[in-house]
């Protein structure tokens, strides 16, 4: 290395955080909103806004895999789209499944061979990227779960063993991320569940938001849990579930009755989440790698995921990377 | 931005109606997505009424109690000042009883050098460097001008610029395709007309070229002159009267001309843009141009999009660093 | 009075899946469509718990029953439901079955139980058609030859049947992107179906975008027209890409190579191609009884689109069926 290289080097240090933008992308369309994956145009417009603000890389849906087959070559030649765009990759996946008690059901041990099924296929269509994480939510809607037994999280917990030994033969880590409307989204069910986890196939995956919706401090479980967590999403809230939001039928995502917008970028008046004291935990624990930043639904209620994404960014800069980066 | 160039943002394109943009928090929002983006200056827009609170500087210390007070709302977003301020003194505002006044006519030039200092002095007080000038009112609402015009909206120029000098400010006179200066000779004239110590012209490059002016050619030839710089693009050019219809500013600016234009204001790097950004920022750099170019999108779309689109193109087209 | 009832299809306020999922939401749109002037609306089928108005199961779970949902509609100002649009292609999560299509044959048994599903329900919420998908995008599927249209055929008369039993008719709704817009394709197939059990549902911008006039498709057809949509078109696909493989994405929603921004708006938008004047007296004059839906598809303003179809149907095509019915008692 050149003298040159090492002043420079000590000038901007290494860093160790580095920061991804998970897919929820809305833009007002000619027609009304559209996603990103309306076009190549409008994908090109999603990478260019995310790479202005800063962003290194993007998580993106497994289910976005079709698209990705359809209007690209799969997954490897999209992620050389979003490398033209000067980002660095698809750090991780959000597996959305669709939770059915009748065949799709972690606490249900008759529906286990079919989602492991649907795993060993997923990771095979994956295989061509590199990947951190795929993320699950671990249970299905807590309705259909409850009441929620040790029983159930013992059978849920064997089920993610299982297919976290599967995408650890992809080298991807199988993370749960812990939505305040699954089935297992208290405290004490969170420590009973990972009580049964294999650490190394089933690693915890903190959404500040969905953790503070439902009253668990995400500080104090990152603080619990730190060796096993394998990633972030960083959002915000401003309300707290009551009563049985977590448990609203049809829904509680979007049709809970005391609150029609969850989720809010960080840095977001009035937000419940300690941002400051979560990154100063995850400073303490010397964590390297990556954060994402999420924004579920930023369009309702008059809100824009351009300014939302631009906005937890400025947050990011000025506040969070004072305290670690 | 780290550039040998200097960059700043125009926040007009978030002012896009009477009642929007007036709450601080939305302006805070405005400042959080430009710094996020590497744009450390702002340019503000003259503007009138209570609603318009970033539009006049005994608005602005309404609002934040001082000059000092204004720059630190503005750190408190880490955005660390303003470059400039566009002022249109042949825009009637509540401030000044409606009064409408030209450039022309040499009885208004006294109300129009008063009507300025309240801005230069702000400016001063704020560190920005620019009085951005509309130098004369659209060509559909005046008869054509005479060279004694030019002379007359020369004079009351070199006044203005004197006032704004005494203050440590620059005046930019900014060129607009519905500027009853229109041609590319007008353009000279009245830059002829005015004093090179005094008096800058601000080059705005989807102006001159929907005015039918190409801007790379216009800044190589008048390069010493140009002291300001709005950067953004368009798609479209004046068919050659477009500018003369009546009530221009509605019926061809918002009212697609006819040719059901939707929109004349694009993004840096938009697809059939028709100004050669590229080219041009390397005739500044040439040129080592040592003032403002400030990027802007005037009322083109979603504003937090605009503004990421063009800090894209400026970090990976134009090679500029974002920090 | 006219045998035509004016309604407006609530599609265009659900752009994007996590859209319109509110029952606030749905209140604000229905009473929009009431005062806009109409007063039944059609739904779209739609599957999960983010789609509360997308089948019976979904209106049972957030309404506790069709009869809670049918007050919800009277509250708003909405006397009913005027139709269902189901396109057989969509999966079903409640019943956890796969897309179906009317050209397989093992597939008909599965389409004739929804279609009943859908049918016995909008018996209940005062609808009386049901708008099925009449034929799969023609660039996944290839050209209809008699064999397949016999097939479409039977299917849909195995459905209209089925769905007569609920007192609600089958109409064929033809989209751009169908093979039946070919010359004789939907005669061809009106022909082979029973007269009795399946009609067509003329969609004005459907059709112009495929290059067919509605008003000779309305003539052509007269006795067989058993429902309306009002559309506006802004564009016709004149290259013939509704023949590209993916159609639906690559040119319906992507605009094709000419990359048209939007190919629908409400009825009388700016540019709109549909002169919606002369199929209103088309229909006048085959003496059409049944329900017109007003539709945009989509739009940038769901309100403003229903307020401008408001005002086109009560300042441009009241008058015209007024006209009509003072003629006739004369």
């Amino acid at each position: 290395m050149t003298a040159d290289q090492l002043a420079q080097r000590s000038e901007t240090p290494e860093r160790r955080i580095k920061w991804s933008y998970m897919d929820h992308w809305r833009s007002n369309g000619p027609a009304g909103p559209v996603d990103q994956w309306h076009s190549h145009r409008t994908m090109s417009s999603f990478l260019k806004q995310i790479k202005a603000v800063g962003f290194d890389a993007i998580d993106t849906f497994d289910f976005r895999l079709w698209q990705m087959y359809g209007d690209y070559g799969g997954p490897a030649k999209y992620q050389e789209m979003v490398q033209d765009h000067g980002l660095e990759r698809i750090v991780n996946i959000f597996h959305a499944a669709d939770y059915d008690l009748r065949n799709y059901a972690p606490h249900v041990p008759e529906t286990h061979e079919n989602i492991l099924e649907d795993f060993r296929v997923t990771m095979g269509h994956w295989s061509s990227v590199e990947l951190d994480n795929i993320i699950v939510m671990p249970a299905t809607l807590y309705y259909d779960m409850e009441p929620v037994t040790e029983d159930k999280l013992k059978i849920s917990a064997e089920l993610w063993n299982k297919v976290g030994e599967i995408t650890a033969g992809y080298g991807v880590k199988l993370t749960c991320h812990h939505e305040f409307f699954c089935g297992i989204q208290s405290e004490p069910d969170i420590e009973v569940f990972y009580s049964y986890t294999d650490p190394r196939y089933v690693s915890l995956f903190i959404d500040t938001a969905q953790h503070c919706i439902a009253s668990v401090d995400p500080v104090a479980l990152y603080r619990r849990h730190a060796h096993r967590v394998s990633g972030f999403h960083f959002k915000d809230t401003r309300n707290v579930a009551a009563g049985d939001d977590h448990r609203h039928r049809p829904d509680s995502e979007i049709m809970a009755p005391t609150t029609g917008k969850w989720f809010y970028e960080m840095g977001t008046p009035h937000g419940l989440v300690d941002f400051e004291a979560m990154m100063t935990a995850v400073r303490d624990n010397d964590y390297r790698g990556w954060i994402s930043v999420e924004h579920d639904k930023a369009n309702k209620d008059g809100g824009d995921y351009a300014e939302s994404t631009a906005i937890a960014r400025w947050y990011a800069v000025n506040v969070l990377e004072k305290i670690y980066r | 931005m780290r550039d040998t160039l200097r960059w700043a943002y125009a926040l007009n394109q978030w002012n896009i109606r009477m009642d929007v943009f007036v709450r601080h928090e939305d302006q805070r929002r405005a400042l959080k997505t430009l710094s996020a983006l590497g744009f450390g200056h702002i340019e503000l827009a003259a503007g009138t009424g209570r609603w318009d609170n970033l539009g006049r500087p005994e608005v602005i210390e309404i609002n934040h109690g001082s000059p000092e007070g204004f720059l630190a709302f503005l750190r408190s977003c880490s955005v660390n000042g303003v470059s400039s301020m566009f002022w249109d003194p042949g825009q009637p505002v509540e401030e000044e009883g409606w009064a409408f006044r030209s450039t022309r006519n040499r009885d208004d030039h006294a109300a129009i050098v008063e009507s300025a200092k309240p801005f230069v002095d702000f400016l001063a007080a704020i560190g920005a460097e620019q009085l951005v000038a509309r130098p004369v009112g659209s060509a559909w609402m005046q008869p054509p001008l005479g060279r004694d015009d030019i002379a007359a909206i020369g004079e009351v120029w070199n006044s203005v610029g004197k006032v704004a000098a005494a203050a440590g400010v620059g005046l930019a006179l900014h060129y607009d395709c519905l500027s009853a200066v229109h041609t590319a000779d007008e353009l000279r004239r009245l830059l002829d007309a005015t004093d090179p110590e005094l008096v800058g012209l601000a080059l705005d490059t989807a102006e001159l070229t929907i005015g039918g002016i190409d801007p790379v050619a216009f800044y190589e030839e008048r390069h010493e002159r140009v002291t300001h710089v709005h950067l953004k693009d368009t798609r479209y050019a004046d068919t050659g009267e477009e500018y003369r219809m009546p009530g221009a500013e509605t019926t061809m600016l918002r009212g697609g001309a006819g040719r059901r234009i939707e929109r004349w204001f694009f993004e840096l790097g938009t697809e059939g843009g028709l100004v050669d950004v590229k080219a041009f920022v390397a005739a500044l750099r040439r040129h080592g141009y040592p003032g403002w170019v400030v990027v802007e999108s005037d009322h083109g779309g979603n504003p937090a999009e605009l503004a990421m689109l063009n800090s894209w193109y400026l970090q990976q087209e134009l090679s500029v660093a974002r920090t | 009075m006219t045998d035509i009832r004016w309604g407006y299809a609530l599609n265009q306020w659900k752009p994007q899946f996590d859209d319109f999922v509110r029952r606030e939401q749905h209140e604000r749109a229905l009473k929009t469509v009431s005062i806009a002037g109409f007063e039944g609306v059609e739904l779209t089928a739609g599957t999960g718990r983010w789609e509360p108005l997308g089948n019976p199961q979904q209106l049972i779970a957030n309404f506790g029953s069709l009869t809670g949902f049918r007050e919800f509609l009277s509250g708003c100002g909405i006397a009913a439901v005027s139709s269902w649009f189901y396109d057989p292609q969509q999966r079903s999560m409640e019943h956890l079955t796969p897309p179906y299509s009317p050209l397989v044959a093992a597939d008909v048994t599965g389409i004739v139980t929804r279609a009943e599903w859908f049918a016995g329900a909008l018996a209940q919420l005062g609808g009386s058609v049901l708008v099925v998908r009449a034929a799969p995008s023609a660039g996944d599927v290839g050209p209809l030859d008699d064999a397949a249209l016999r097939r479409l055929a039977d299917c849909w008369t195995a459905v209209g049947r089925a769905t007569l039993a609920h007192g609600v008719r089958t109409a064929l709704h033809v989209d751009f992107l169908s093979s039946l817009r070919r010359p004789g394709a939907l005669d061809r197939l009106l022909g082979l179906a029973d007269p009795a059990a399946v009609g067509l549902a003329v969609d004005t911008a459907e059709l112009t975008v495929a290059g067919l006039d509605p008003v000779e498709v309305i003539r052509r057809h007269r006795g067989r027209v058993w429902h309306v949509q009002y559309k506006d078109a802004l564009a016709a696909d004149t290259d013939e890409e509704y023949l590209q493989p993916h159609a639906e994405y690559s040119v319906r929603q992507r605009g094709g190579s000419r990359e048209i921004p939007r190919w629908f708006a409400e009825p009388g938008a700016h540019g709109g191609l549909v002169d919606f004047a002369a199929v209103t007296r088309a229909l006048l004059d085959i003496g059409y009884a049944g329900w017109v839906v007003f539709e945009s598809d989509q739009s940038p303003h769901p309100a403003t689109s229903a307020l401008l179809g408001g005002y086109l149907l009560q300042r441009d095509l009241r008058p015209v069926t007024a006209a009509a019915v003072e003629a006739a008692a004369r």
